[in-house]
């Protein structure tokens, strides 16, 4: 699967064809997500360029209603002074989703029928989108909110309500509350590259809905390793 | 209740919970009767989701199963203690550990899976939580959203690397022979305990296994889809004198939303209060402390705490 991008596209699509019909006829091919793979989304990314703080698709910071502006200007110049305390991240607990999206880690994408899941090397963190279209609505706010996905072609559209909002947007401190939307769009753009384009809707934050875009370069490797936040820290680096 | 207490009162609450009606088809439980999906009492009871039918494929895996319940304690053992024949030197480090408790009059040994680290083969074989299986031509991922977050890649029909950095969870690739999934697991850190550690009152079983465990899983479907067959073989020569093999049913669950388990996020004082720490590196780097009078709690990170 991992070398669908790099084929030439008549061949990737007889392959494609073929597998198609192949798994059509043959129930066994229901064990993967070969039928699925047609995306290209399958696989190990890493973001091509990842930003010190979001911003819109056209360059802009984003919307902030004053409150939410003031909060997040007391956490720039606490930042500056050292003092991270509002930052969980930073003894190990939780990135949100957006956050995690943004930061330079890998992770793996595997789409299956009923689910999707994003497998995070930072901390081991997964997040699971349910596909089956049964529109899962939150029990209550998580860092990973409740996702429900389904396929607009070949891009991925994701929907994710119930964010906690003790998570941030970005590494920066971009605020959000618990009843903030959040609408993906992730597609293949050029062989070995896919964009996630998220658009944040969130009334209490946000004077309006706004959009940014990252992309991802496949990397070469197949293989996430096992990274535990506590153990980097205990050695010194980093938590993030 | 320290933090061990606090997850084994969840877990056979949960457990128990998770018996009345996860294993059931949408609909086979509802009051109204009107095919919707049953859900558990209390908020803690995340209702099934239709569209969730086991498949019939022998190879097909995917989907959420939950570990078949066993009389306490058993249900938090790898196997019985006294399946396990200790080698003289894992004797020796357990008597350390147990005599350490004792003189230290605490509750808790301070195992990964209290200290917020992958709990290796407890994850793969006690499951206190739900397991969504997701899988592709290459890989198996068996995902732990809740306690203990946790996700198994098995890579399919490959070898170990040839070198291998030691961890928690270590190596797993697999291979099918007929309908059976085997999964073999080698490059463990030597830093997992054999079962969840207990607390004191007779339970206590401080076994560790070392980094030279060779962890063999054999893994069959049964034929209406329902059930998986799980058999564990465990053979670490610096820790048993002889292989040990334990055999657990995971139940298929119609669908269950998942939710999450974030170990790190309050690292309270007295969380610790009561640990003992046989492993010195098992000590925490963050704790939140209660501010005093009006200061808020704040958690210090020293990555130099002794």
């Amino acid at each position: 699967m991992r070398g669908l991008d790099t084929e030439p596209s008549g061949r990737r699509f007889r392959h494609a064809a073929i597998l198609s019909l192949a798994c059509w006829l043959l129930p066994v091919c229901a064990g993967g997500a070969a039928a699925d793979a047609s995306h290209g989304l399958d696989g190990i990314w890493l973001i091509e360029k990842a930003p010190q703080v979001a911003h819109t698709i056209d360059g802009q910071l984003p919307p902030l209603l004053p409150a939410a502006k003031a909060r997040y200007e007391e956490q720039l110049a606490a930042r500056r002074k050292g003092d991270t305390s509002f930052d969980k991240t930073t003894w190990c607990a939780a990135a949100g989703v957006t956050r995690l999206m943004l930061e330079p880690y890998p992770f793996q994408i595997l789409v299956n029928q009923r689910q999707t899941a994003f497998m995070y090397e930072w901390n081991r963190w997964v997040r699971l989108i349910d596909m089956t279209g049964n529109d899962l609505q939150p029990l209550y706010p998580l860092n990973f909110g409740t996702a429900n996905g389904h396929f607009e072609g070949d891009v991925l559209v994701i929907v994710t309500r119930g964010l906690s909002k003790d998570t941030y947007l970005d590494r920066s401190g971009l605020p959000h509350s618990d009843r903030m939307v959040l609408t993906e769009r992730l597609k293949r753009i050029r062989p070995g590259v896919i964009e996630d384009r998220m658009r944040i809707e969130d009334p209490d934050t946000y004077s309006a809905p706004w959009e940014m875009l990252a992309t991802y370069r496949r990397q070469s490797y197949d293989r996430l390793k096992e990274d535990v936040c506590l153990d980097r820290i205990k050695q010194g680096r980093p938590a993030i | 209740m320290n933090i061990l207490e606090r997850r084994a009162t969840a877990l056979v609450v949960g457990l128990a919970l998770a018996s009345l009606s996860l294993a059931q088809p949408p609909g086979a439980a509802s009051s109204a009767g009107n095919g919707s999906p049953p859900r558990l009492p209390g908020s803690q009871a995340p209702p099934a989701i239709p569209g969730y039918a086991p498949d019939l494929d022998p190879r097909d895996f995917r989907g959420v199963w939950r570990n078949q319940p066993l009389p306490m304690p058993a249900t938090f053992q790898i196997a019985p203690p006294d399946a396990f024949d200790l080698t003289a030197g894992a004797l020796a480090a357990k008597k350390t550990r147990v005599d350490l408790l004792e003189r230290m009059k605490g509750t808790t040994i301070a195992i990964p899976h209290v200290m917020c680290r992958p709990a290796g083969l407890d994850s793969a074989i006690i499951l206190l939580t739900p397991v969504y299986i997701l899988q592709s031509e290459r890989e198996m991922a068996f995902i732990i959203t809740d306690e203990i977050r946790d996700v198994r890649h098995v890579y399919l029909n490959q070898p170990h690397p040839r070198h291998l950095t030691p961890s928690y969870g270590g190596d797993s690739v697999g291979h099918w022979e007929g309908n059976t999934l085997v999964i073999d697991t080698v490059g463990y850190n030597g830093r997992g305990e054999l079962g969840y550690a207990q607390p004191r009152g007779g339970k206590l079983d401080g076994t560790t296994y070392s980094d030279a465990m060779h962890f063999v899983q054999r893994i069959t479907m049964s034929a209406d889809g329902k059930q998986l067959t799980v058999e564990s073989t465990l053979e670490d020569p610096k820790t048993l004198t002889h292989a040990v093999t334990t055999t657990r049913k995971w139940l298929w669950v119609y669908g269950q939303q998942p939710l999450e388990f974030d170990c790190e996020e309050n690292p309270t004082e007295d969380n610790f209060a009561d640990m003992v720490f046989p492993d010195e590196y098992m000590r925490p780097v963050c704790i939140r402390y209660e501010g005093k009078g009006t200061a808020p709690s704040q958690v210090v990170c020293d990555a130099h705490r002794k």
